[in-house]
């Protein structure tokens, strides 16, 4: 088992009366999983994915990493955890130090004991997975687009290699273009290292055009975990959620409300919207 | 992440102390600091009413004394090292105590090992600092009485009255400005404080120096700490998860790590800088320029007899201090 939690609390002070977490339990594999965190800002996600490589150690329940638990002790090192569970934090161009592309991203994997060359090799794979053209690997990464610092910053988690890797929010403040560019990647590496992928979004149509499985937070409680087209589908959901419905269905939705348009499966994607109406136009016909 | 750190150590409550003027407490602040140096040597008699100031401040602030004494905690070891340099260099008055004290090579070596251990161990322990005062007495009592071993070195530790009497009275003065600008501190808002600041170097204005540049400087660097620090604490994070461990590493990773830290902090922090000051400008900030303000301060009647009594004493102890009158 990959991550497992059962019954987690967590709260910021002992004395804290609101809890971040509240009696949160899921298990997520340690293989080609590819899970998306829903939630209103300040419902907890966050807070949720830094329980899972060691960073906040929970109140209450229990977390086991890699059939580890985590527990404040002396005695437990969390390094090892963080060589399985990687964690891409919110505009990750920020950690960004070194003065090339190419330390920057051996920084992770020389933390965790590898030689020189070692990380360099790793470095250059990552670099390669997540897109970056080899010709930019001497340059300082902090002349870069936006975009590219932020796939140098991914790449400095990639090439630690870990087993399941964590993106909070990889696509905020990215161009429409650089998004999907970014998407496709992640789930080319996906499909290439059968790694399991946890990323957070607020974005509606990823949701609907990438994510397997869906957790949705609300108020520090897990109320969501399934499949993409049931949560859609359930309109009271959605509105106690605060979440939106991916563009495609608003679309759709609109449709059906004027006649125009018919099916029996809400519309999530581009793909299946184009299809639910050619269809209908063939079912007129 | 921590949204509950605020920079300063204000607490809210409904007192006369945090309706008081900031800018009254400031000047009263000063004078107290200015009038507790005037205190003539070891009068005993008027350091106590300066102390009483800061207990009557404590009172009427609603905030309870413990807050007080944390701040006085900080400073407790300048404050012991301060009078324990005065028991042994002031050699004035009469002898109080004579206190052999021998240095052989196992009482020297049971010390520095209680030292080594209390060090490792501190982080540990509570009562860190009583600890470290019986660890002192310790020591102590083992050089007076040594059990065994060969005398390297013995001289006389010598107390006289007036080192101990001098050494409280150092102590006392450091205890009333630590109470007071604690007081300060504790009732009075950061941004309140630097309006009184501003409000006080106004005569500076004659010399043609912006005093309003100076406040607000100061201002937005108060301001910025609390920014910063969930900055400093997001970048931990993030390079925790690439394996810079500050807790788990050597002391030479940890150099290496520390430009981890310091690299990002820095372009962040000038990022920052530069989106500010275009905000500040697209909100016609001009430095220097006259400004007008949301909350003017005004003095309440309060504010004047608060003014008024801190103002009777200091001008009591100049004169006293001048020879009109005997202290």
């Amino acid at each position: 088992m990959g991550i497992d939690f059962q019954n987690v609390d967590f709260k910021y002070a002992k004395k804290a009366t609101t809890k971040q977490l509240d009696q949160v339990s899921f298990s997520i594999q340690e293989k080609d999983e590819f899970v998306m965190i829903l939630g209103q800002t300040g419902s907890g996600k966050s807070t949720m994915v830094q329980h899972m490589n060691g960073l906040l150690l929970a109140s209450g329940g229990q977390v086991r990493i890699f059939d580890q638990n985590i527990i404040r002790s002396k005695k437990l090192k969390l390094k090892p955890i963080r060589r399985h569970v990687g964690l891409v934090f919110q505009f990750p161009e920020y950690q960004i130090f070194e003065s090339t592309v190419l330390k920057d991203v051996m920084f992770g994997p020389k933390n965790f004991g590898k030689t020189k060359e070692e990380a360099e090799q790793l470095a250059k794979d990552a670099c390669q997975l997540i897109g970056i053209p080899s010709d930019l690997l001497e340059r300082s990464p902090f002349n870069l687009s936006g975009g590219q610092m932020r796939r140098v910053a991914i790449a400095g988690s990639l090439a630690i290699d870990p087993d399941i890797l964590i993106l909070d929010e990889p696509t905020v403040g990215l161009d429409p273009k650089g998004k999907d560019e970014l998407m496709d990647l992640l789930v080319d590496i996906q499909q290439k290292t059968h790694k399991t992928i946890i990323m957070i979004t607020h974005d509606m149509d990823i949701v609907a055009n990438y994510a397997k499985r869906v957790l949705v937070m609300n108020h520090g409680k897990l109320v969501y975990d399934g499949t993409v087209q049931e949560l859609f589908e359930n309109e009271s959901h959605l509105k106690q959620y605060n979440l939106d419905l991916p563009t495609s269905a608003l679309l759709a939705k609109g449709l059906k409300e004027k006649g125009l348009l018919d099916y029996q499966r809400l519309p999530l994607t581009k793909s299946q919207l184009y299809t639910a109406i050619v269809r209908g136009g063939e079912d007129n016909e | 992440m921590n949204d509950s750190i605020v920079f300063g150590q204000y607490i809210y409550r409904n007192s006369f102390m945090h309706k008081l003027d900031a800018r009254v407490k400031l000047i009263s602040l000063v004078l107290m600091m200015i009038g507790v140096f005037l205190i003539p040597k070891d009068h005993f008699i008027l350091l106590g009413i300066a102390f009483l100031i800061p207990i009557l401040a404590i009172l009427f602030s609603k905030i309870s004394l413990f807050k007080y004494l944390k701040s006085l905690k900080q400073i407790a070891f300048v404050m012991l090292f301060s009078f324990v340099f005065q028991l042994i260099g002031n050699h004035n008055g009469e002898l109080l105590l004579k206190l052999p004290i021998q240095f052989t090579v196992v009482n020297i070596a049971i010390v520095v090992l209680a030292l080594i251990i209390y060090f490792i161990v501190r982080k540990y322990l509570p009562f860190k600092f009583l600890i470290f005062v019986l660890l002192l007495i310790g020591a102590t009592y083992l050089f007076r009485y040594p059990i065994y071993g060969h005398i390297i070195h013995s001289f006389d530790f010598l107390i006289y009255q007036e080192g101990v009497i001098h050494g409280l009275f150092l102590i006392g003065r450091v205890f009333v400005i630590i109470l007071a600008s604690t007081s300060l501190t504790l009732t009075t808002k950061p941004t309140d404080l630097t309006n009184a600041l501003e409000w006080l170097l106004q005569p500076l204005e004659w010399i043609k120096i912006k005093t309003s540049i100076f406040a607000m400087m100061i201002s937005i660097a108060l301001r910025s700490i609390p920014t910063l620090f969930n900055e400093t604490n997001r970048i931990l994070k993030a390079q925790a998860s690439r394996g810079a461990d500050f807790n788990e590493s050597s002391l030479k990773e940890q150099i290496g790590q520390m430009v981890s830290l310091l690299v990002p902090m820095f372009v962040i922090s000038i990022k920052k800088a530069e989106d500010l000051a275009d905000a500040m400008e697209a909100r016609g900030y001009i430095p220097g320029e006259k400004r007008t303000r949301l909350v003017k301060m005004t003095f309440k009647v309060s504010d004047y007899m608060v003014l008024g009594a801190i103002l009777l004493l200091f001008v009591l102890l100049i004169l006293g201090k001048c020879g009109v009158y005997a202290l």
